[in-house]
């Protein structure tokens, strides 16, 4: 983990609210594993005060790329950055996705903006991997960063794709490629992730969630970021943001 | 140039500098480790440490406000004992002073604690927590009346033959009663502020955002009120006082230093910019050499009269 400077490269919007910001950073990221996060904080305003744990989605030498969401002040702030500005960026932090059993096919699962905590999975991805996108229109789907092979993207509106959700998607996917044991990697609005697990569960199908929480310190020291667990509070920061789908409760 | 002297003491203990990191905000000394040497800080105030672990209150815990934060941890922590097996041991390594934060329900619990700890070597110093706003039991019950932050600070005291900080509440309408019942109960210096209770409520959902409802301010939002009442305490008692509240840089730092505070603590800051601390050092030391003051003890309790 480092603290380090990083330099604005292009921060673009790549789908409605969805922007895609592009940063040089001094020290390598390479080690930087799918699910790791890094705490980022625009300027050095007391207001908003905390730096914000954002996915890593694309790791390069000394390229980070970072896809967010605009929600708040912030992000508003992180919208607002011109090539060349800069930003302090800690990481990478958290415990990444375990990989795919022997025999497993991994399926992507993103709802939405938790896109972004797959990037670095995606590349990963076999041949025959696969991934299904759900939005709820087709503004708020950044096409252009989602993979064309074996890919599946819905929409609730009927917009994009399937009309409906990603269980939708996985489910028209289970009729197509048939006897499949799947590996599910998922990430998105708690919703949806719940969503998720009651399939994985009904299938009795492995799957690994990238979970988001209010953090403050994003090291495990403030204990501030937990979510209930069957073994009780778990910091989403150091013992996350990758849970097993069967460790949550809902 | 000789080098400026930031050796500062608290009681019977002696800092090589005045700046220490708040309980709570520092896990149990090593969550930084990769970003520098926690050695070079004055000392390390671990995670408040109870008898039995604790899960703490129910997500969500943290959210943020102005200038600042509500947390309601309610004290999560892996108890004295695994604090004592596990951490400890890796403590003892680093060249700085770890002090012990610790909680009770009960007087006999803090007790409890206090004599666990006080058996360990790499303790220097207890600090006790009777000001937790997050708790239902003990901690703020404790320190808003003299009577029963008399009672908690005494019967650690019979235990604890070390180093005595009585961490304190702004929660309470006059300060000083609480402090002249912490000397009589032996403590040797006094550490405020803690957090000053508040909320945030979500109006979409209608409901409190934390998960308990209330919680602990902290951050540069509540430094005014946390300087005030370290220049409240100064001028009520002789213990030394170590100053904590929205420190974030040193200037924040020598505002207290001004005041009378005798060392500080850095809180919420280490979330922001982990190296504070450190570039807190740093500044004190680059004030002093601009100013031509050989000692920290030039700048405490020196503030002119307005």
């Amino acid at each position: 983990m480092k603290d380090q400077v990083g330099v604005v490269l292009s921060n673009r919007e790549v789908s409605r609210d969805l922007f895609l910001l592009r940063l040089r950073v001094p020290y390598q990221m390479r080690e930087s594993r799918p699910g790791q996060f890094v705490m980022l904080k625009v300027g050095t305003s007391h207001d908003p005060l905390l730096r914000r744990p954002f996915s890593l989605f694309k790791v390069r030498e000394r390229e980070v790329e970072i896809l967010y969401k605009v929600v708040g002040k912030a992000t508003s702030m992180m919208r607002d950055l011109r090539d060349g500005d800069t930003v302090s960026l800690m990481g990478p932090l958290g415990n990444g996705f375990q990989p795919w059993g022997e025999g497993e096919t991994p399926l992507l699962v993103a709802g939405g903006i938790g896109l972004a905590g797959l990037g670095l999975l995606e590349e990963m991805l076999p041949e025959e991997g696969f991934l299904v996108a759900g939005f709820r229109t087709r503004d708020e789907a950044p096409l252009e960063l989602i993979r064309k092979r074996n890919s599946i993207i819905t929409s609730e509106d009927g917009s994009l794709g399937i009309k409906g959700t990603v269980i939708d998607g996985i489910e028209m996917l289970l009729r197509e490629v048939g006897k499949t044991k799947f590996s599910l990697f998922a990430c998105g609005s708690r919703g949806m992730l719940k969503a998720v697990s009651l399939f994985a569960r009904s299938h009795s199908t492995n799957c690994q969630l990238l979970l988001e929480s209010y953090m403050a310190c994003g090291v495990g020291a403030c204990q501030g970021c937990v979510i209930l667990t069957h073994s009780g509070y778990k910091r989403v920061c150091r013992d996350g943001p990758v849970f097993s789908s069967d460790q949550i409760v809902w | 140039m000789k080098e400026v002297d930031l050796t500062t003491e608290i009681g019977g203990l002696r800092l090589k500098n005045p700046v220490l990191v708040a309980s709570g905000t520092y896990g149990y000394g090593l969550d930084y480790r990769d970003l520098y040497d926690p050695g070079l800080l004055g000392g390390i105030i671990v995670k408040g440490l109870s008898l039995e672990p604790q899960e703490g209150n129910p997500p969500p815990r943290i959210v943020e406000t102005p200038c600042g934060m509500l947390n309601s941890i309610g004290l999560a922590n892996m108890g004295v004992k695994e604090f004592v097996k596990v951490q400890l041991p890796l403590l003892r390594e680093l060249d700085t002073h770890i002090i012990a934060n610790i909680y009770g329900k009960t007087s006999e619990e803090y007790q409890e604690v206090a004599q666990i700890l006080g058996d360990q070597e790499g303790i220097s110093a207890l600090e006790v927590n009777i000001s937790c706003p997050n708790v239902k039991r003990g901690g703020l019950l404790f320190g808003a009346e003299p009577i029963s932050a008399h009672e908690v600070i005494s019967s650690v005291r019979r235990v604890y033959k070390k180093t005595l900080i009585a961490k304190l509440t702004p929660n309470v309408t006059d300060i000083s009663p609480i402090i002249k019942a912490v000397e009589e109960g032996g403590a040797e210096a006094i550490s405020l502020i803690n957090t000053l209770r508040g909320m945030a409520v979500d109006i979409h959902t209608r409901r409190p955002k934390l998960g308990s409802g209330f919680g602990g301010l902290s951050g540069p939002a509540i430094k005014p009120i946390a300087l005030y009442f370290v220049y409240r305490a100064v001028r009520s008692t002789n213990l030394p006082v170590i100053g904590i509240g929205g420190i974030v840089d040193a200037e924040d730092a020598i505002e207290f230093f001004l005041v009378g505070a005798k060392a500080v603590q850095v809180g919420t800051a280490n979330f922001v910019n982990p190296k504070a601390p450190i570039e807190i050092i740093e500044g004190i030391r680059a004030y002093l050499e601009y100013h031509q003051m050989g000692d920290i003890k030039e700048l405490i309790n020196s503030l002119k009269e307005c």
